[in-house]
């Protein structure tokens, strides 16, 4: 599953944007699904052995680069991940490991963003490094591409 | 001891951000305050001039939990204003679409938000390594009202599927019939989940105050109904406003609400309701009510996790019998022609009674909106309670007093996203 988590507003958009392009690709083999916050993912990871989580962070690098960890990775908690309630996404993550729900890998995907604002559309290099995750996924899973629906939180 | 002060900066666990400041004299209670300092939403104003098909999903977006509430209360405001009378059918599916925001608000705050509390957990996360299926469990129940709001609903955060007179498209019985295998599993975990937190280590704490809820004569409220409250009187909804005030008051961006006629405070929501309306309970709930000794007037605030689980257990039992024996058919709803008006309506959101009038103009514009919030109206009864609590609670560990401050006002489920619109505590000893 590649689970894109965001909102509508301005760079907060790139998760949804890389799952909406991996999705235009597409593959029966690949379910794509778009949350708002990242306690949407615990009702939906127990069917599945890989998650892919892209997501919008910021701390990791310039506004635009890409970075990749597989969970669990000590370096998630020292950035910023933005959740309702402060549930934030390894907040989650830990959960659902106490809780046996977490699949068997779980990677994410996360763009440096710098703004949020409702209204505004993402940035210029936010895209490009949308477009890049998406290049690097496709290549990674290397399977073969159809259309398929997406499922929205 | 001197004079000191407590502050609660940002309180856990509850719905939007708030805090608590306590003021003390030696051990005397000077003040209180539910500070709530979240903007107000203005979603009143935004509503005015705009055609009344917006408002379901309008006000919607006030809660992400409560959703449903929002729009039912908004549309049989609505359809009181346009003198609409819905069908037994979508009556039947409204309560159902109400059953899943009831189960998934209520496991939610059963499971992670306040069992911790009594565990001595500060966070779900925390009590995840020690009761790893209760967690799962509660995680369930959610996901469970979560699929019943959005098969109804169209999705399961703010719903777009109701509409004044009905719903734009009516489910399928298939997709009914795919969802009984899940709530006949799940009425059997609501009714473990009421027995476990009836086991909890509760304080020995009783409010005085007026319970109120709606009630009606056939069934357990949830859309309709007249006020009904624990000092014996029913009040008609079209005079919510003359019974009630709200008031502002210098702390809080949320209104204070007292009732008229006793210049006093008073409670919504769960405890209220299963106080009031005990009887009209589904029999598997009223059953297990009387199972685990709930008083049939409980006054202990910090019960009100046990009134959550006979909720869940009803809405389970209510659901499923909607799921197995209703074949959705007929008008998805009624047609309506505008005319200028004014209606009302209150409804019960899972923390209370949720009030809406709306003035519409011939035009089918909204002219006036007046939204009252449970959380708003409950917040001078939880400021009330808080001070008779702090005298159970108070020592010379801040820290301690101010998480069984915390302990209080959680058991009330509060929303300030909602009320303004909660939580950091202060205590200041002077």
């Amino acid at each position: 599953m590649i689970a894109g988590i965001g909102s509508p507003h301005g760079d907060d958009q790139v998760g949804w944007e890389i799952a909406r392009q991996i999705q235009d690709k597409g593959s029966d083999l690949v379910c794509v699904r778009l949350a708002r916050t990242p306690d949407d993912l615990l009702n939906w990871m127990e069917d599945f052995q890989q998650l892919m989580i892209c997501d919008a962070c910021q701390g990791a690098g310039d506004v635009g680069s890409f970075h990749h960890w597989e969970w669990p990775a000590q370096q998630l908690d020292a950035m910023h991940w933005s959740g309702t309630h402060n549930v934030s996404l390894p907040a989650v993550l830990a959960l659902a490991a106490q809780l046996g729900r977490l699949p068997a890998s779980v990677h994410i995907w996360g763009v440096e963003v710098k703004q949020a604002q409702p209204g505004q559309s993402m940035s210029d290099s936010v895209l490009a490094g949308a477009a890049a995750v998406v290049e690097t996924i496709c290549q990674e899973i290397a399977i073969p591409l159809k259309t398929v629906g997406t499922q929205h939180a | 001891m001197g004079n000191r002060t407590i502050k609660v900066e940002t309180m856990s666990r509850v719905e939007g951000e708030g805090g608590l400041y306590i003021r003390l004299s030696g051990d005397a209670v000077d003040e209180v305050r539910l500070e709530i300092y979240e903007p107000p939403r203005l979603f009143e104003a935004l509503l005015r001039g705009r055609p009344l098909e917006d408002t379901p999903d309008i006000t919607a977006r006030i809660c992400g939990i409560c959703p449903v509430a929002y729009q039912m209360s908004s549309v049989h405001a609505l359809e009181a204003a346009l003198d609409i009378t819905v069908s037994p059918e979508i009556r039947r599916l409204r309560r159902l679409l109400y059953c899943g925001e009831w189960i998934e608000s209520h496991g939610l705050h059963m499971h992670l938000l306040h069992a911790p509390d009594f565990l001595g957990f500060d966070s779900g996360l925390e009590m995840a390594k020690q009761f790893p299926d209760e967690v799962n469990r509660g995680l369930r129940l959610k996901k469970h009202g979560n699929q019943l709001v959005e098969l109804l609903g169209g999705r399961a955060i703010h719903p777009i599927n109701v509409c004044v007179g009905g719903f734009y498209r009516l489910p399928k019985r298939k997709e009914f019939q795919k969802l009984i295998p899940d709530f006949e599993w799940g009425l059997g975990a609501a009714v473990a989940a009421t027995r476990w937190v009836a086991g909890f280590d509760y304080p020995d704490f009783e409010t005085d105050c007026e319970f109120i809820s709606l009630s009606h004569p056939d069934e357990y409220p949830m859309n309709e109904g007249v006020m009904k409250t624990s000092s014996g009187d029913l009040i008609d909804v079209c005079r919510y406003e003359e019974e009630f005030e709200e008031r502002q008051v210098p702390h809080s961006t949320a209104l204070h609400a007292i009732r008229k006629s006793t210049g006093h405070p008073y409670l919504l929501g769960p405890l209220s309701r299963v106080n009031l309306n005990r009887e009209k309970l589904s029999p598997t709930a009223r059953k297990l009510a009387d199972e685990v000794g709930l008083e049939p007037l409980c006054s202990n605030p910090h019960r009100a996790i046990i009134a959550r689980g006979l909720e869940i257990v009803h809405a389970y039992e209510e659901a499923l019998m909607i799921l197995r024996d209703d074949q959705p058919q007929g008008k998805s709803r009624e047609e309506y022609q505008y005319q200028a008006g004014e209606g009302m309506s209150a409804t019960e959101a899972p923390r209370g009674t949720l009030f809406h009038r709306y003035v519409v103009d011939e035009a089918g514009k909204i002219v006036e909106a007046c939204i009252i919030p449970p959380t708003s109206q409950n917040q001078a009864q939880i400021e009330a309670d808080l001070k008779q609590w702090i005298s159970h609670v108070i020592s010379d560990d801040e820290q301690d007093t101010a998480r069984k401050c915390e302990n209080l006002v959680r058991a009330y489920d509060p929303c300030i996203s909602c009320s303004t619109h909660f939580l950091k505590v202060k205590i200041e000893r002077c």
